[in-house]
């Protein structure tokens, strides 16, 4: 080697290192900088996966936060983001008065507020059946409008709770004798409420709020069969300290109210891919003001 | 007299028609909304303006009492009291979080970025006292009669207060005085009246910081906390209780630190009515805080 291609040679050494040594500071130097991915776990119940879905992408395109997102079970997920595991949670539905779970963890998380309220569960008609006749549940024993019902009251095979709830009432409820509880899968269920509307008929149905029928039919509740609740959203203890203000104020800000929740889950049952996109083109107030908080009004 | 006997049967009828018609609608508004707001003064500015919206645009009676915070907690879990301003969290409120967290209501955040602090004036020199290790020195002990002024007792400020004092060699010949927060204020008044040295447990926000030039001391060991967010809390059957417009108003309260520090520098000024002004200067605000979507598409 003469001694040109030496020097030739130690000047590619020292830009080698230097190239090396440049790529290993930096990853480190931008990480500083960039927001830590969140780790979402949220319930397997649609309203949920279709909220998680809409954080999700609002958090990615507006806030430049990465989301992993897992489905996890209400224990589960309550556990994990009380001891860090994961950073966000959707959704606790609240008050939980006899649970433990709630108890041990409640004080070691950070409350991010109800995302929506008004979850309720019940039997409902549509509306146009006339309220004097068919308003409550005694109502039901009347001759004519059991006939009207053909004695049945549908029930969706999906909300085992719901359907126990509606045999018990039925047993127990001495004016609703030679009634029975005819069990359908919920897509069957949405289809022969939505052909007893087109032909204004008669109909009992067990229903959930939120849910795709309150967004695409007008319904009514003539029995509550759960008390009203609220779902709240959760993150680690720690979050405010973890994440910068725009995003916990972000997350601090997300509430949407009861009929938004039904027509999101209705794009959603519709076309998981499009719902969260189409949800933000329908309410672009809405969502700027979650992200840039009061200045946006 | 015929007449007459008419003319009172005639009265009396009235009288029981119109008893009867309007006693049901005032049942519906008898119960109030009993804040208990804890004298802290940013607390009690966001209960000024909390009593004005719920009482002008929801229609509802207010009554603010101010107990302490220990007393505040156990109440609004045994019910007495319908909701508390104001629950500092993570840490200074943790003890009081851990009893009750799971038996409340919560709204999430109101707002976020708060924190606790030891202050001084600035006038006194920072190469001289600029960071709890400083209050070691003999001269500074003197210049401050080894006192370091507090608030009230069961404060989660002076919870962690105490346990400086604990935890902290250069604080073993100081005592931390027991007060309130006017007599904090009273007293930081005072000693910047008189250019003397004073050092008060303060937190952010609050108006001293604008009424006076303050500094706050360095606490390496930070057991004063890094960021604290802050919340309302409301008796566990709170949506029970009450109608949504004001849960759902609760719920979607949550305002910048910046507009909390405005807020409390006007109540700082003027006392009872800031919310009011405050409102009325942020129409918009208060607007989307009442009826969300419907105020902004």
């Amino acid at each position: 080697m003469n001694p040109k291609s030496r020097t030739v040679y130690s000047v590619l050494t020292v830009f080698l290192v230097m190239v090396l040594t440049l790529t290993a500071i930096s990853p480190g130097g931008t990480a500083a900088d960039e927001i830590k991915p969140i780790d979402l776990y949220v319930t397997p119940e649609s309203e949920d996966l279709a909220i998680g879905d809409l954080l999700t992408h609002l958090l990615e395109a507006r806030l430049s936060v990465k989301v992993s997102k897992k489905v996890q079970y209400l224990g589960v997920g309550l556990k994990k983001t009380a001891r860090g595991e994961g950073d966000l949670f959707v959704g606790l539905k609240l008050p939980r008065p006899d649970s433990n779970i709630w108890a041990k963890s409640a004080h070691r998380l950070c409350d991010l507020g109800p995302i929506y309220e008004d979850v309720m569960a019940g039997w409902a008609v549509p509306s146009y059946l006339p309220e004097e006749k068919l308003g409550s549940l005694s109502d039901l024993s009347n001759p004519e409008v059991r006939e009207r019902l053909y004695g049945e009251i549908i029930g969706y095979s999906s909300e085992e709770g719901l359907l126990e709830k509606s045999e018990a009432i039925i047993k127990s409820n001495k004016g609703l004798n030679g009634y029975k509880l005819v069990k359908i899968n919920k897509m069957a269920a949405i289809s022969e409420l939505g052909r007893t509307i087109r032909n204004k008929e008669w109909i009992v149905t067990t229903i959930r709020r939120p849910s795709t029928p309150f967004s695409i039919y007008e319904v009514r509740f003539i029995a509550d069969l759960t008390e009203e609740q609220r779902v709240h959203m959760f993150g680690r203890k720690d979050l405010m300290a973890k994440y910068p203000n725009k995003v916990t104020e972000f997350l601090s800000r997300f509430y949407l109210p009861i009929d938004l929740v039904n027509e999101l889950i209705f794009l959603y049952d519709k076309d998981k891919g499009s719902a969260a996109k189409k949800f933000i083109d329908n309410y672009p107030d809405l969502v700027n003001y979650w992200v840039e908080g009061p200045s946006s009004l | 007299m015929k007449n007459t006997r008419l003319a009172l049967v005639v009265v009396f009828s009235l009288v029981l028609t119109f008893g009867f018609l309007s006693a049901p609608a005032r049942a519906q508004n008898k119960k109030a909304l009993e804040i208990g707001a804890v004298a802290w003064e940013e607390a009690l500015a966001l209960a000024d303006l909390v009593q004005y919206v719920v009482e002008t645009e929801i229609g509802m009676n207010v009554n603010i009492t101010n107990p302490s915070i220990g007393p505040a907690y156990t109440a609004v879990s045994n019910q007495d009291l319908d909701l508390l301003i104001e629950s500092w969290q993570p840490l200074t409120h943790a003890a009081y979080m851990e009893q009750v967290a799971h038996e409340v209501t919560h709204f999430g955040p109101v707002y976020e970025d708060a924190k606790l602090t030891w202050a001084v004036p600035t006038y006194v020199p920072e190469d001289e006292l600029n960071s709890i290790s400083d209050l070691a020195k003999p001269e500074v002990k003197e210049k401050l009669n080894s006192e370091i002024i507090g608030i009230d007792p069961g404060a989660g400020l002076m919870q962690q207060s105490e346990k400086m004092m604990e935890e902290y060699p250069a604080l073993s010949d100081y005592t931390l005085v027991p007060g309130s927060g006017a007599a904090m204020q009273a007293s930081l008044k005072d000693a910047v009246l008189n250019d003397e040295w004073i050092v008060v447990t303060l937190w952010q926000p609050h108006s001293a910081y604008g009424r006076f030039d303050l500094r706050n001391l360095e606490e390496p060991e930070k057991i004063l906390g890094a960021e604290e967010r802050v919340y309302f809390i409301g008796r566990v059957d709170f949506n029970e209780v009450f109608p949504n417009e004001v849960s759902e108003f609760l719920s979607r309260l949550h305002l910048p630190i910046s507009m909390v520090n405005d807020l409390t520098a006007m109540y700082g000024e003027m006392g009872e009515g800031a919310g009011a002004e405050w409102a009325e200067n942020h129409p918009e605000i208060i607007d989307y805080f009442l009826n969300g979507v419907d105020a902004l598409e």
